[in-house]
């Protein structure tokens, strides 16, 4: 199935895009589909969501849709599901 | 409460037909002090916003000299006062626009050494700083002296709002419980779109003041302006919150 992940600030500055959609096996977790995403992406965005236990970073949101999920939430992904990786932001 | 004059209900003829606002909401802007974190992209064109609604008095707080890296975004500033505090030129842009209102400029940022006093004479707070530290800083006073706290960011093309009430909403620690990593005080934005959060921060802050419309609670609001996508996305208090936990 296929789900897409939707980048914000400084995230889709290191990706270089705004978003990336990505096959993963049906009923995967947002933690196995988080692990797919960073296998196409380099170590630099990787430590902009995980920590290094690769624990999701405090500041980062999972949106899904419209509704934020934890890292942890053990429910199935859908096909077609959009998942939004918030980094907050600031003024200046 | 100071009263509007006449040329008050001139100069605010348009704004008073505002449904909800009025002449009443018009009286609370004038008797509102606003304090504005940074006169910069977004607290620049955001209390220009304050001012041109009749806020009564503005409190800005900014250290730093006009550079040219500042001048595509910092709108109350001019090219002529390069090397000039920032606070001063915002002062006499404001002034100049609109000299019934009042503005007290501090020529430094907002630290542990001033937050306190700074806010307890505020009764809103404009988080437009570009430091996590300083934004949490005015989130643990704000939260502390139950003053709502309208905080502002951007990123590129970009933007989140967050309407802060205590004991209403969550505030920004129950949102974002530690800073990004890896976070650079420099970051691509236009002034286009510094401008567009500045003016959204203003509006909420306006409602919220007066007292009309439907302020953004419990949500977040993230622009795209890329894509031109606006989205709210609910936001929860957590009850663990070491900020707003036990309130
Ligand atoms: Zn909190």
């Amino acid at each position: 199935m296929k789900i897409k992940f939707v980048f914000t600030s400084q995230i889709s500055l290191i990706a270089k895009k705004n978003d990336q959609s990505i096959e993963v096996v049906d009923n995967s977790s947002i933690q196995t589909a988080i692990m797919e995403l960073l296998k196409s992406n380099s170590q630099e965005f990787k430590e902009l969501i995980l920590d290094q236990h690769d624990q999701l970073l405090p500041a980062i949101l999972l949106i899904k849709n419209d509704d934020q999920i934890s890292f942890d939430d053990k429910s199935s992904l859908k096909d077609g599901d959009e998942i939004m990786l918030f980094s907050p932001m600031s003024g200046g | 409460m100071k009263e509007l004059t006449d040329e008050d209900l001139k100069i605010y003829e348009w704004q008073l037909d505002i449904p909800g606002h009025g002449v009443e909401g018009q009286k609370k802007l004038k008797n509102c002090v606003a304090l504005i974190s940074r006169t910069g992209g977004l607290g620049g064109p955001l209390a220009f916003q304050l001012a041109s609604a009749g806020v009564g008095k503005l409190i800005l707080a900014h250290g730093g000299d006009l550079k040219h890296s500042d001048l595509n975004r910092q709108i109350l500033m001019k090219h002529d006062d390069i090397g000039k505090p920032r606070c001063e030129i915002a002062y006499e842009t404001l002034k100049r626009f609109n000299p019934n209102i009042e503005v007290e400029i501090i020529n430094s940022n907002i630290s542990e050494d001033n937050v306190e006093e700074l806010i307890e004479r505020s009764d809103i707070v404009f988080d437009c700083a570009p430091l996590f530290e300083e934004r949490f800083l005015m989130n643990r006073e704000c939260v502390k002296q139950k003053k709502p706290l309208v905080d502002c960011g951007m990123y590129s093309m970009e933007g989140q709002l967050i309407n802060i009430i205590p004991g209403k909403t969550p505030c920004l620690n129950c949102i974002f419980p530690e800073k990004p990593p890896h976070w650079k005080r420099k970051f691509p934005v236009f002034g286009a779109v510094s401008t567009l959060l500045a003016s959204l921060g203003a509006i909420e802050g306006l409602k919220i003041i007066s007292g009309f419309g439907e302020p953004l609670m419990n949500k977040m609001l993230y622009i795209n302006t890329q894509t031109l996508e606006f989205k709210k996305i609910p936001i929860t208090k957590k009850t663990n919150c070491p900020t707003c936990g036990t309130i």
